[in-house]
């Protein structure tokens, strides 16, 4: 018998190397990840101590980045805030992830009132706009690490809901889902050793997509006051509060805003190297 | 029946869907079936026929609108639970397409050993050997658990699909264009393997097919569908020598490589099949028919009473008003 | 010699994957005016990339290594786009084996035809109306002036097919190439067009290149049969000579496969080679049952006349 050499994951790795930008984004996304993780542990700078001698220092061996207007360092700052604001923007991109897709994978497989109730739900969310919503949110919770994962997830959670569905009812018509039916497999094993793996494919795409989008939200939240609160450091937050001093200082506003930039670059990136690999459209 | 023990019998099955604009369309129109332990019995009929849909429906794939599935004597309707998936999983399916029935993420082994203990306590020390008897039991090797699906060709494909099927032991197999998209050396290969089974372990199959040939090939009896209904029933070899439904015999004369030119140019039938959705009144065959209404207009009752299966030979049964006025010349096989 | 349409000599087309894949392996055929040949063999054979060598529609990551394709004695190999085109609907056309989607979905195909049509200038915009008419009535379309209006959606597929028909034969090409165009259809309507396509060559000088898995089809409308085996011509010849006496095992177990009804029939093990490596011998040797020891030493070569076979244990006995 003719049985091939190559593994799925072997090609899924070629795949994703054969494209140049895609390979790119990845490394630039675990470029930044890898500094706000490691950096902290190397740069051990306090970066809420204040030293108000050395306000608004220039770029130094001793503070590279210079400091802030309360004289903190601002490389430690960037380093710590760039971790809090990932960190926020994957972990509410995770739990919309989870429950949005767990919905609408439930939704498309069951079908009946459970998911006409789900996607009338995610109707009602479709309808603001994702950023208002969180917005309205953070403003009815108040600030926080906890609020603003909810207030970034909970816009997301109809979009992961919607497409799981679509690939839950495709999937749930393939005739191997029919085989186990007839092979007598519960219902709960079916859908995820059968229904599950074979949709993950596209939601991960917009998984990824979403954190970048997650990324600004939580930034754009901290920029307004509503996100993180003050002293823990926090991009958005950081920024807002360097524009006043912009032109003194301008890496306390350059920096922050180029960690954003190439973190949702990476992860917009990232999401098409998903794609790639996943081979989003053509259906195998 | 010939006197043989029944494994499955379906009557008066019916199974109704409601279309996106919400008009009712009966796929499967009170047919009867019976399969006896041992049989292959064909399942013949255009597309659109409703004959994927009785397979399934059989199976309890597809909701049922109306009557009863008995298995082994125990009818399916009054079961629940883990005992109805038992009874239903003696009871199989093959499908068509040997690419779109194995889960592309799931091992073969995997596939073979998930079956197998759906139903059984099988010991972890037990699974590997089991798998290895099955692949072996469709002539594959026992490496080929390990790997992934897309590692196979569409032949070795089916006989995983039939090594996962013969898992849970059924004794009757619904096997649906079980050859169809495969090349014909191939399609032969899996057809041997097929009786070849029956064979040893006495399995029964329902065997559904647009293509006449295979069904000959194989086939104890055949039942021919039309628009959801039986139009007719009988030993496979009486079937093909002797068809009485003027639609078995406008099938047959299409069939490529059985007759001449000239045979096939004068029972060809106009049009195409019609749609489920609004069948004709009466016999459905009506307006298709080379000796209904159409060409005698006396003959009314064809579009006003829908014809009882009238038996016309030994288990030779006929859904016609008027069976056996179109009659085929003997068939030139090269 | 003057009325060869169809000329193909040692095509060779391989795909540039990983690993390429030799899927035409030097074939020679010609086709005269008003032929019909019929081309069969199992899937991978290669009879229908030889199929798009003919209209030139092979493209990347296939590519035609070596040969010539000649059309109506204009040389289709390496010829530019346009030339191409011209030759295309014009001296040969093709019917595809779906006919949902090789027709555009938004045009109605009265439009479809007559586009065909102007694009090879022929006639004014009415006369062209009046020929779209005729062209649907001649391919068997009731109310032709009705359906002419029709989009495809509103046809069934044996009415879509007939369209594809009267699309190919719009500017009375020399050659229709037919690939499996009855494969989507049900019996019975499969049956229509069979007949159909034998009426209209009949009737024309139109010659049919009929491409098939199935050897019962390609009998029904069929003069030569052409088998194909792993990118080779193995069997070639007069339709009821190849039927009545098969020199290839190959062609022998086909016809035992299509043709047996209930008898017990020869069925072919194992599988066809791997095109992505060399043949060194004959192909199909490792699932003979005829196989010698020089089978597997040296490929046979088709012979030459009317009836040609590619075998050593033939051309021995």
């Amino acid at each position: 018998m003719t049985v091939a050499t190559t593994t799925r994951r072997g090609t899924a790795w070629h795949r994703l190397r054969r494209n140049r930008l895609s390979f790119a984004g990845v490394l630039v996304l675990s470029g930044v990840v890898i500094t706000v993780i490691v950096g902290p542990l190397l740069w051990r700078v306090d970066p809420i101590a204040i030293d108000l001698a050395n306000r608004l220092a220039a770029p130094s061996a001793l503070h590279p980045l210079g400091t802030d207007i309360q004289g903190r360092d601002l490389l430690a700052r960037i380093l710590h805030g760039g971790r809090v604001t990932l960190f926020v923007a994957v972990a509410s991109v995770v739990v919309a992830l989870v429950f949005g897709s767990g919905a609408g994978l439930l939704s498309g497989f069951v079908r009946g009132w459970f998911d006409t109730a789900v996607m009338r739900v995610a109707d009602v969310l479709l309808a603001f706009p994702p950023l208002l919503l969180a917005l309205v949110i953070a403003a009815a919770r108040g600030p926080g690490v906890a609020n603003t994962i909810l207030a970034v997830s909970i816009p997301a959670l109809p979009r992961f809901a919607r497409l799981m569905r679509a690939q839950s009812l495709a999937i749930r018509e393939r005739e191997y889902v029919l085989a186990a039916w007839a092979v007598g497999l519960s219902p709960l094993r079916i859908l995820f050793r059968h229904v599950l793996p074979n949709a993950v494919g596209p939601v991960t795409v917009q998984a990824s997509i979403a954190a970048g989008i997650a990324v600004l939200e939580v930034a754009g939240l901290g920029f307004l006051g509503l996100g993180v609160q003050p002293p823990s450091p926090e991009l958005g937050a950081i920024l807002v509060d360097s524009q006043t001093y912009l032109l003194q200082q301008p890496t306390a506003v350059l920096a922050p805003g180029i960690v954003i930039s190439l973190s949702i670059l990476g992860f917009n990136l990232l999401g098409d190297a998903l794609g790639d690999v996943f081979d989003v459209g053509s259906g195998s | 029946m010939n006197g043989k023990e029944t494994v499955v019998r379906g009557i008066d099955l019916r199974v109704a869907f409601r279309t996106e604009d919400g008009r009712r369309v009966r796929a499967v129109d009170g047919v009867d079936l019976e399969v006896g332990r041992g049989e292959i019995h064909g399942l013949v009929g255009e597309s659109g026929c409703g004959k994927t849909t009785l397979g399934r429906a059989l199976l309890g794939l597809v909701p049922l609108t109306g009557g009863r599935v008995i298995v082994d004597g125990v009818d399916i309707g009054e079961l629940r639970g883990r005992r109805l998936r038992r009874a239903r999983a003696r009871m199989q399916m093959i499908f068509q397409s040997p690419w779109g029935s194995l889960n592309p993420r799931m091992r073969v082994g995997t596939a073979i050993a998930e079956a197998l203990r759906a139903h059984r306590r099988v010991s972890r020390a037990e699974v590997r050997p089991r798998v290895e008897a099955l692949l072996a039991m469709v002539g594959l090797p026992a490496e080929a658990a390990d790997r992934y699906p897309a590692a196979f060709s569409g032949g070795q494909r089916q006989r995983i699909a039939i090594a996962r099927a013969l898992a849970v032991e059924p004794r009757f197999i619904v096997a649906d264009e079980a050859v169809a998209s495969l090349d014909v050396s191939v399609g032969e290969q899996i057809l041997e393997l097929l009786v070849g089974l029956r064979d040893r372990l006495g399995l029964s199959y329902l065997f559904i097919s647009h293509d006449l040939g295979v069904v000959e090939r194989v086939a104890d009896r055949v039942t021919v569908m039309y628009l959801g209904r039986v139009v007719e029933r009988a030993a496979a070899d009486e079937l093909f020598r002797a068809p009485a439904h003027p639609y078995t015999v406008a099938l047959l004369a299409a069939a490529p490589g059985r007759f001449p030119r000239e045979v096939r140019r004068a029972f060809v039938l106009s049009g195409d099949p019609p749609s489920p959705v609004d069948p004709p009144s009466g016999c459905v065959f009506w307006p298709r028919c080379p000796v209904g209404p159409t060409v005698d207009p006396s003959r009314t009752i064809c579009r006003t009473e829908v014809p009882p299966p009238t038996t016309v030979g030994d288990g030779h049964v006929v859904a016609c008003h008027f069976p056996g006025e179109v009659r085929l010349p003997d068939p030139v096989l090269r | 010699m003057n009325d060869v349409v169809l000329e193909v000599e040692d095509l060779v087309v391989e795909f540039d994957t990983r690993p390429p894949v030799r899927a035409v392996r030097g074939v020679s055929f010609q086709v005269r005016r008003g032929e019909r040949v019929g081309i069969v063999g199992e899937s991978g054979c290669g009879k229908s990339v030889t199929a798009m060598a003919l209209l030139g529609l092979v493209d990347p990551p296939g590519r035609i290594v070596s040969g010539s394709v000649r059309v109506a004695g204009v040389e289709v190999v390496g010829a530019p786009p346009r030339e191409l085109r011209r030759l295309r609907g014009k001296e040969i056309a093709m019917v595809f084996q779906d006919p949902t989607t090789s027709l555009n979905p938004v045009f109605r195909v009265g439009r479809q035809i007559a586009d065909v049509l102007a694009y090879h200038g022929w006639g004014d915009p009415r006369t062209r109306a009046a020929r779209v008419v005729e062209l649907l009535r001649r391919v068997g379309i009731p109310d032709p002036e009705r359906r002419a209006r029709a989009y495809p959606h509103e046809l069934s597929g044996g009415m879509r097919q007939r369209v594809m028909i009267a699309m190919a034969i719009a500017n009375e090409p020399a050659i229709v190439v037919a690939d499996e165009p009855t494969t989507a259809l049900d019996v019975t309507v499969e049956a229509q067009i069979l007949l159909l396509l034998d009426e209209l060559v009949e009737r024309s000088r139109t010659a049919v290149v009929f491409i098939s898995h199935d050897l019962r089809v390609v009998s029904e409308v069929c003069d030569r049969v052409l088998v194909f085996y792993a990118g080779r011509i193995v069997e070639e010849g007069d339709l009821a000579e190849v039927f009545a006496a098969p020199r290839h095992p190959y062609t022998r177990a086909l016809l035992s496969l299509a043709f047996s009804g209930r008898e017990a029939r020869s069925s072919i093990p194992g599988a066809p080679p791997d095109l992505s490596r060399p043949l060194a011998g004959c192909p199909f040797a490792p699932r003979c049952d005829r196989r010698a020891e020089r089978c597997d030493r040296e490929p046979p070569l088709l012979g030459d006349g009317g009836h040609r076979f590619a075998c050593w244990y033939e051309e021995a006995s």
